[in-house]
C-alpha cells in the first residue's frame, strides 16, 4: 500500500482503494440497467432544489408569501375569504417560482454540468422530459402547499382575529390558480430551453411580456392585435374564479401558442442539436 | 476480462475499419449489439477517419486510432490541436462532421447507461459551483442506480474528505475539482476512462497519485484514454501515445517505439582515434558540442568497437531520444506563431 499525503495535506491511499474493486465477480454494483426514465425525473427534480441558487430562491418565495399573509391578517381586521388568501399566494408563486423551472433548462450549459448530464444520458430528448415534468411536478406540490397553508393562515384569522369563516372554494378557483402557475413554469422552462443562458432567459422572461403589455397600453388602435398577443392578459381570466369564455380560451391558446410553444420548440431543437462545451 | 496487446501502431492504423459492429461477420445493429461484444474484438475506443470542422476551421481532421485494453493511451498535443473536440466526439457531446467513433464496439449514443460503460471527465471545472462535491457525486449515483454508499467509496478512493465533499465546489481549488471529477468517472465502476487533462491542477504528489490510480486501473485491464500538453505528463502515465497537431495525428505508437533511443552516447580518452574506427565501420558519427561522441549505432557495438582498437571509454550510454520532443516543439511552436499572426 502506498499511502502518500499530498501538500493539501490530503492522504491518498492508493494500493488500499482500488478503483476497480468493486469490479470483480459481476460486482456489488449489480447488473447493469439502462437509466429508466423514472431515475432522471428524480435526478432532475433534485438539481432544482440542490443548489445555492434554488434554494435562495424557494426560501425567498416562502418569506414573500409569510409576509403578504401577515399584511392581509392585518388589514381589514384578516376578513378575507380561503380563496382569497389562496389568489394571494398564488401570485407571487406564478411570478417566481418559474426562475427555478428557467435555471433547471440553463444551468446546465451555464454551469457547463451539460458535459456531465448527457454523457450519463446521450438521448437528450429523455433529459429534456424530465426536466419538463419535474419543474410541473414542482408547480403543483407547490400548489398544494400554498392551498394548505392559505387554509391554515384562513384559520388563524377565525381563531385569533375572530372573523366569519368562508370556506367557499370553487372549482375554477383552484384549477385557474393551478393552471396559471404551471403555465407559468412551462413558459419559464421554454423560455430557458430557448436562451440556454440563465440571466438571459431571466430578463426575457419578465421583460418581454411586460413589454407586449406596455405595447398594448400605449398603442390603443392595436388594441384587438394584443388582447391576441399579451399574455399577462389572456392567462389573467384564470384567477378570475370562474370558467373561461370560448373567446377567452381561444385568445389563451394563440398566446401560448406564441410564448410557450414557440421558444419550446425552438430550445428542444437547440437542445438536441447543440455542440456541448 | 482478457487482456490482449493487438498490433502496432502500424496495423492499427490499417486495421480501424468500417464494419465494426460486425459480430461473427453478420451485421448486427448497433443496438443489438451486447455492450462487452466487442471486448472481444479487442478496440475499447475507435475512431475512423474522424473529421470535424467548424466552418473553414478543420479542428479535428481524418483522426483514426484504437486505445486498448489493459493500457494507457496518450493523447498528447499543444492547445487547439483538437484533443478536446476528439474526445468530445468520442462521447457523443458533439457530432463528427464525416467519419465515425466507437466505444466498446458502438456509437457512445447507443450504450446502456454508459455510466456504468465509460467514466467521462472532460472539464474538471464543469460542475456546478452552487453544489456540494458530494451532492454532484450522488446525482451521478442516482442516475446510474448506484446506492449512496458508492459515493462515501469513491470519496476515499480520490482522497477527499467527508468534511471537504459536503463544501460547496465553488470553493474547491482546481485539484480537489478533478479529484472530484476522478470520483464521478469511476463511480460506475466502468471499464474505460475517458480523462481531459486530467492532471491540470495537480500538485507534484497528486499527479503521482493520478498516476498510480491510473496505471492500477490499467493494469486490472480497464482502458484508458487521457490526454494532456504535456510532453513528460504522457511519457510517464501513457503506455501508447497518439500525437495530433492541427488536428491531425502526427505520429502513434507504443511508448517504446516512439521513445526508443536511436543511437549511443560516448566518450573516451581518444575520440578522434575512436571516430575514426567507427566511421571504419560504416557508421554515422558525429562529434558532441560537450565533448564526446554520438554514434548512430547500439552501445554495445559501440563498446566492441572500442574494446577492438583498446581504446578506454569514459562514457557509454543509449542517446537520449529528442525525436518526440522536437517534433512537439515544433507543433507548439507553430501554433504560438499562429496565435501571434492573429
Amino acid at each position: 500500500m502506498s499511502a502518500l499525503t499530498t501538500s493539501q495535506g490530503r492522504t491518498s491511499t492508493v494500493a488500499a482503494q482500488s478503483p476497480r474493486s468493486t469490479h470483480d465477480g459481476e460486482g456489488t454494483l449489480g447488473p447493469i440497467r439502462g437509466v429508466a426514465f423514472g431515475r432522471l425525473f428524480r435526478v432532475e427534480l433534485r438539481k432544482q432544489y440542490d443548489t445555492v441558487a434554488s434554494r435562495g430562491l424557494l426560501a425567498g418565495i416562502a418569506v414573500v408569501t409569510l409576509v403578504v399573509f401577515i399584511i392581509m391578517l392585518f388589514t381589514n381586521g384578516g376578513d378575507f375569504s380561503w380563496m382569497n388568501y389562496l389568489t394571494a399566494s398564488v401570485t407571487p408563486l406564478s411570478i417566481l417560482l418559474p426562475i427555478v423551472g428557467i435555471m433547471a433548462a440553463t444551468s446546465e450549459w451555464s454551469q457547463h454540468t451539460a458535459m456531465t448530464t448527457f454523457a450519463l444520458e446521450p438521448r437528450r430528448g429523455r433529459v429534456i422530459w424530465a426536466k419538463l415534468l419535474s419543474s410541473l411536478l414542482l408547480g403543483a406540490v407547490l400548489f398544494a402547499v400554498a392551498v394548505v397553508a392559505s387554509a391554515v393562515v384562513h384559520q388563524v384569522a377565525i381563531s385569533a382575529r375572530g372573523v366569519d369563516g368562508d370556506w367557499s372554494l370553487t372549482w375554477w378557483t383552484v384549477a385557474g390558480g393551478a393552471g396559471l402557475l404551471l403555465l407559468n413554469m412551462l413558459t419559464g422552462t421554454a423560455f430557458g430551453f430557448a436562451l440556454l443562458n440563465t440571466p438571459g432567459a431571466i430578463v426575457a422572461f419578465f421583460a418581454v411580456p411586460l413589454g407586449v403589455s406596455g405595447a398594448h397600453a400605449l398603442i390603443p388602435a392595436w388594441s384587438t392585435f394584443f388582447s391576441w398577443v399579451d399574455l399577462n392578459e389572456t392567462s389573467a381570466p384564470l384567477l378570475a374564479g370562474q370558467s373561461l369564455t370560448g373567446g377567452q380560451w381561444a385568445r389563451l391558446a394563440v398566446t401560448v401558442g406564441i410564448w410557450v410553444a414557440l421558444p419550446m420548440l425552438v430550445g428542444v431543437w437547440r437542445v438536441l442539436r447543440r455542440e456541448i462545451k | 476480462m482478457p487482456v490482449r496487446r493487438r498490433g502496432t501502431s502500424a496495423s492499427r492504423l490499417a486495421r480501424a475499419a468500417p464494419g465494426e459492429t460486425k459480430v461473427g461477420g453478420v451485421e448486427v445493429p448497433p443496438t443489438d449489439v451486447p455492450p462487452l461484444a466487442s471486448v472481444e474484438s479487442g478496440d475499447m475506443i475507435s475512431t475512423d477517419s474522424l473529421t470535424r470542422r467548424y466552418g473553414d476551421f478543420t479542428a479535428v481532421d481524418d483522426v483514426t486510432f484504437t486505445a486498448e485494453p489493459g493500457r494507457v493511451t496518450g493523447f498528447l498535443g499543444p492547445n487547439g490541436a483538437g484533443k478536446s473536440t476528439t474526445m468530445r466526439v468520442i462521447t457523443g457531446l458533439t457530432r463528427p462532421t464525416s467519419g465515425r467513433a466507437t466505444v466498446l464496439g458502438q456509437p457512445f449514443r447507443a450504450l446502456t447507461n454508459p455510466g456504468r460503460h465509460v467514466g467521462v471527465l472532460l472539464d474538471a471545472s464543469a460542475q456546478h459551483n452552487g453544489r456540494t462535491g458530494r451532492e454532484a457525486l450522488t446525482l451521478v449515483a442516482l442516475t446510474m442506480g448506484l446506492p449512496e454508499a458508492r459515493v462515501d467509496h469513491m470519496l476515499d478512493v480520490v482522497g477527499l474528505s467527508r468534511k471537504e465533499s459536503r463544501r460547496r465546489v465553488g470553493h474547491y481549488s482546481l485539484g480537489m475539482r478533478q479529484r472530484l471529477g476522478i470520483a464521478g468517472a469511476l463511480l460506475g465502476d466502468p471499464e474505460v476512462l475517458i480523462l481531459d487533462e486530467p492532471a491540470n491542477g495537480l500538485d507534484p504528489a497528486g499527479i503521482r497519485w493520478m498516476r498510480d490510480l491510473l496505471g492500477g486501473f490499467a493494469g486490472e485491464g480497464g482502458t484508458v484514454f487521457l490526454s494532456s500538453h504535456l510532453l513528460n505528463e504522457i511519457e510517464r502515465i501513457a503506455d501508447d501515445i497518439i500525437v495530433i497537431g492541427g488536428g491531425r495525428i502526427v505520429a502513434q505508437g507504443t511508448r517504446e517505439e516512439l521513445l526508443r533511443p536511436s543511437g549511443t552516447t560516448v566518450g573516451s580518452t581518444d575520440d578522434a582515434r575512436l571516430a575514426e574506427a567507427l566511421r571504419g565501420q560504416g557508421l554515422d558519427v558525429q562529434p558532441r558540442p560537450e565533448g564526446g561522441l554520438r554514434v548512430d549505432a547500439e552501445p554495445v557495438q559501440v563498446g566492441a568497437t572500442a574494446a577492438e582498437h583498446g581504446i578506454p571509454l569514459t562514457d557509454l550510454r543509449p542517446a537520449e531520444n529528442r525525436g518526440l520532443e522536437e517534433m512537439f516543439l515544433t507543433l507548439t511552436a507553430d501554433d504560438n506563431r499562429e496565435k501571434a499572426a492573429a
